[in-house]
């Protein structure tokens, strides 16, 4: 039976490589899309680790120009003014790296006897708490730990996962980025976007009047109203003396960082959509055609004593193994980009992928095949071989 | 001729409704997408105001400063030889790049080294990237500021509405005067005209409205922002720095195409004459001078050598819409070739009666012709729906997509190619047909 149908393909050949092709191409171009889509999927499925309801973040500028006493002084003021707002729940200083914000600082050595590479981030004690984040192991910062012999810090439990197993790791002292003491593991933290894969982070505590915490977070009373912002601008100008900083609500933020992701994704996933039902609809009114041309070919075969379901099997067994060969010749150099590791893709989101692509091609080819070959098979065969 | 061939085409068309219906979504949903496309690349890369001048400028909107060292790497190669261990050094010398700092620019350095640069009519240097947070009456405004000179203004061509913009004197007395964009006007005076002479509180200060200017409709860090105000206001700390990098950026306007060879080689003869004060963190300085096309491609993919950028984000663009392009074109050649063996006894007819193979030819593309226009039609229909929805939603920012002249001929040109090239396949195969075939054909 197959090989009949492989013989029966190759007689038209030259009509089933255009189809061969648009089936290929439009499984390059499926493939593509839904394994960035997979991706981005499986990234958005993970938790932010923090909240941004209700959090405000102030961006400073670095104060360079005031020697240390007097920027701590200012910077512990501040924070007291703020605090003692009604509104405002509590108070961190956090450096340049911040959620939504778009820096990174990375840092990797094999200091600890193998390769290890994380991202780093600089925040007071009260960060933790302020941004709703949790500690799944050991403890937060306290006001404490900056005045201990070694640096203290906090790590994120991919980077406990990834690097220590189940090893215990609390209190001991490793090269992070800079020698400190692991004094907890916090949940997530995936501060680039929701869309964005989670990356390996590490706190380092920094005391607050440190000139490398610049920027505020800010957590209000849930229901504060926008125009509170106000006040709070006043305040930090009152004793920063400046004017050139800006205060975003983390939520806005969220909801801007997730929309520059949803529009290419919906407008690659629409591009596709309509390619599918170009070639379904293609698919379809080839197959119409060629099956009105070989009507005689069906009487003739309903004669000789084909049942009709011998017929529709044949004209679906056709389509569909044109359709096979390519998806086979197409999952060929698909499977190629996994194994050169060409892209920064994981493994298993090409291979799902590859089995989203197949199986919708498929359904469609089946679907569209379906259809003319059952009319096909409806055909009289007395009617069919009379026209002849 | 034509208008048979028209009639006829028509006709055709007229008979087999599903297949119309099906050529015809195929092709106004490709048109649709590729006209969307050139009003975008129109709009990013077209010579809109206030960036007509656009292929006359080189930019410097970064320096990168670096260390270089050489590393002598000695590897030790030991073989075991008649019984006695034998070694083999060599030695490699690795270029390795310890610190790198990759910043705009500071302006005491644009303005020490690098102003009057042979081959450029004039520069300037400006900061972008300052925002201010304002109220007003409880609303929160959040206002981009742009700090320039009087140059800025000869050489990003803004649409003034009003007023005038500031000049050199007022830049150098510190005048407290400001220029807007009608987007900021409208926010904080409520109204976009007789708004020159008011004043608008900034940073503790108060300035006056000297110009407004058309908002720009794009997102470009050089000319998108809110308002603009004389570079003397910027922190005096930023003016009078030690330091080579900084807050401010520089663009330089040359005559003519070959001047901007010029102003690159003088940037980066001037940039070796300059010594590092601290040649142990940072031995190498890099202004890096672009064009306008080059810092764009930049931004899209970064290479440390943008002519490289432009290069890869030009086949990166042409690959993937040749990909997209390639499906629907496909699809139509199958759906032709079907429709087309039906006329085989038109053709065979036709050629009877005398016509070449040519005249068959001509035909069969001029009918696909006509059938990718009326494509082409609701394309352009649909574009223009998807283009208003676009804009209204503000989903791209600032960017205000249009369809101008260029971008309909274009639209034109991607219609007549795209029918061309898909009816070609089918009307060769089918003028090569023999009469007797032909004819015959008809009952098959």
């Amino acid at each position: 039976m197959i090989k009949h149908i492989i013989t029966l393909i190759w007689n038209k050949r030259r009509k089933n490589f255009l189809l061969f092709l648009e089936i290929f191409l439009a499984f390059a171009v499926l493939f593509v899309v839904f394994t960035f889509a997979i991706q981005y999927f499986r990234n958005y499925q993970q938790p932010l680790g923090f909240e941004t309801e209700d959090i405000w973040l102030a961006y400073l500028d670095r104060e360079t120009e005031m020697d240390s006493i007097a920027r701590l002084e200012m910077k512990l003021s501040l924070e007291r003014s703020l605090e003692e707002l009604p509104q405002i729940e509590s108070v961190s200083w956090v450096g340049d790296v911040t959620p939504f914000g778009g820096s990174t600082w990375q840092s990797s050595n094999d200091d600890n006897g193998f390769e290890l590479s994380t991202q780093m981030s600089r925040a007071d004690e009260d960060f933790i708490e302020t941004m709703g984040m949790k500690i799944v192991e050991g403890r937060d910062f306290t006001a404490d730990d900056v005045n201990g012999k070694y640096e203290v810090v906090l790590v994120s439990n991919l980077l406990r996962t990834k690097y220590f197993k189940q090893d215990p790791i609390l209190d001991s002292i490793y090269n992070l980025g800079s020698e400190g003491k692991v004094v907890g593991v916090v949940d997530h933290y995936k501060y680039h976007g929701e869309f964005e894969e989670e990356m390996e982070v590490t706190f380092r505590l920094f005391p607050k009047g440190s000139e490398d915490l610049p920027n505020l977070a800010i957590r209000l009373k849930a229901g504060t109203p926008a125009d509170f912002e106000e006040v709070v601008n006043k305040t930090i100008a009152s004793y920063t003396k400046r004017n050139d900083f800006i205060i975003r609500n983390l939520e806005s933020e969220r909801i801007e960082s997730s929309r520059e992701h949803w529009i290419p994704l919906i407008s690659a996933l629409s591009i596709c959509g309509f390619l599918i039902i170009n070639v379904a609809l293609g698919l379809f009114g080839v197959l119409w055609f060629t099956i009105s041309k070989r009507r005689a070919e069906i009487g003739l075969r309903r004669t000789l004593g084909a049942t009709k379901t011998n017929i529709t099997n044949q004209f679906v067994g056709e389509v569909f193994m044109v359709a096979f060969f390519a998806i086979l010749i197409g999952s060929f150099f698909a499977v190629q980009l996994p194994l050169m590791n060409v892209l920064d893709v994981a493994d298993s989101n090409y291979y799902l992928s590859m089995a989203f692509t197949c199986l919708l091609i498929l359904s469609v080819v089946l679907l569209c095949s379906f259809l003319p070959s059952r009319q096909a098979s409806q055909i009289h065969p007395a009617l069919a071989l009379h026209e002849e | 001729m034509l208008q048979n061939y028209f009639k006829l085409a028509i006709k055709v068309l007229a008979r087999r409704k599903f297949f119309t219906f099906i050529s015809l979504f195929g092709i106004s949903f490709t048109l649709m997408i590729l006209m969307l496309i050139a009003a975008f690349l129109e709009n990013e890369l077209g010579n809109n105001a206030p960036l007509s001048k656009k292929d006359q400028m080189i930019f410097i909107p970064r320096l990168i400063m670096t260390l270089e060292v050489i590393d002598t790497v000695p590897t030790v190669d030991s073989t075991l030889l008649d019984g006695i261990m034998r070694y083999d050094t060599t030695y490699e010398y690795v270029d390795r790049r310890p610190s790198f700092s990759s910043s705009s620019v500071s302006f005491p350095f644009l303005d020490k080294h690098m102003r009057s640069l042979d081959g450029a009519q004039r520069e300037s240097f400006y900061s972008t990237g300052n925002t201010f947070d304002l109220f007003i009456n409880s609303n929160k405004l959040s206002f981009s500021a742009i700090y320039a000179d009087a140059n800025y203004w000869s050489i990003y061509d803004f649409n003034f509405r009003e007023g005038r913009p500031f000049q050199a004197q007022q830049v150098e007395n510190q005048e407290q005067v400001i220029v807007l964009t009608e987007k900021a006007a409208r926010s904080y005076f409520g109204k976009t005209t007789g708004v020159v002479g008011e004043i608008l509180k900034l940073d503790n200060k108060s300035y006056e409205v000297v110009g407004v200017v058309k908002t720009p409709e794009t997102n470009r860090s050089t000319v998108g922002a809110d308002v603009f105000l004389p570079y003397t206001h910027v922190n005096p700390r930023s003016l009078n720095t030690e330091e080579f990098q900084g807050g401010f950026q520089g663009v330089y306007l040359s005559s003519n195409k070959a001047g901007l060879k010029r102003i690159k080689a003088e940037i980066a003869r001037r940039a070796g004459q300059i010594t590092l004060p601290d040649p142990e963190n940072y031995n190498t300085l890099n202004p890096v001078a672009m064009t306008f096309m080059e810092r764009y491609a930049q931004g899209v993919l970064y290479k440390e050598d943008p002519s490289k950028s432009v290069r890869m984000v030009f086949g990166l663009v042409t690959g993937l819409l040749l990909l997209f392009v390639l499906l629907p074109t496909l699809n139509l050649v199958n759906v032709n070739i079907s429709r087309i063996i039906e006329r085989s006894s038109e053709i065979g007819v036709r050629k009877a009666f005398g016509a070449h193979s040519g005249n068959i030819l001509f035909q069969f593309v001029f009918e696909n012709i006509v059938l990718t226009f009326l494509g082409g039609i609701i394309g352009f229909v649909l574009a223009l729906v998807l283009i208003n929805i676009i804009n209204d939603s503000n989903v791209l920012g600032e960017v205000n997509l249009g369809f101008n002249f260029i971008v309909f001929i274009y639209s034109l040109l991607i219609c007549l190619f795209f029918g061309i090239v898909s009816g070609l396949i089918p009307a060769y195969r089918m003028s090569k047909i023999h009469i007797a075939d032909a004819l015959k054909q008809n009952q098959a």
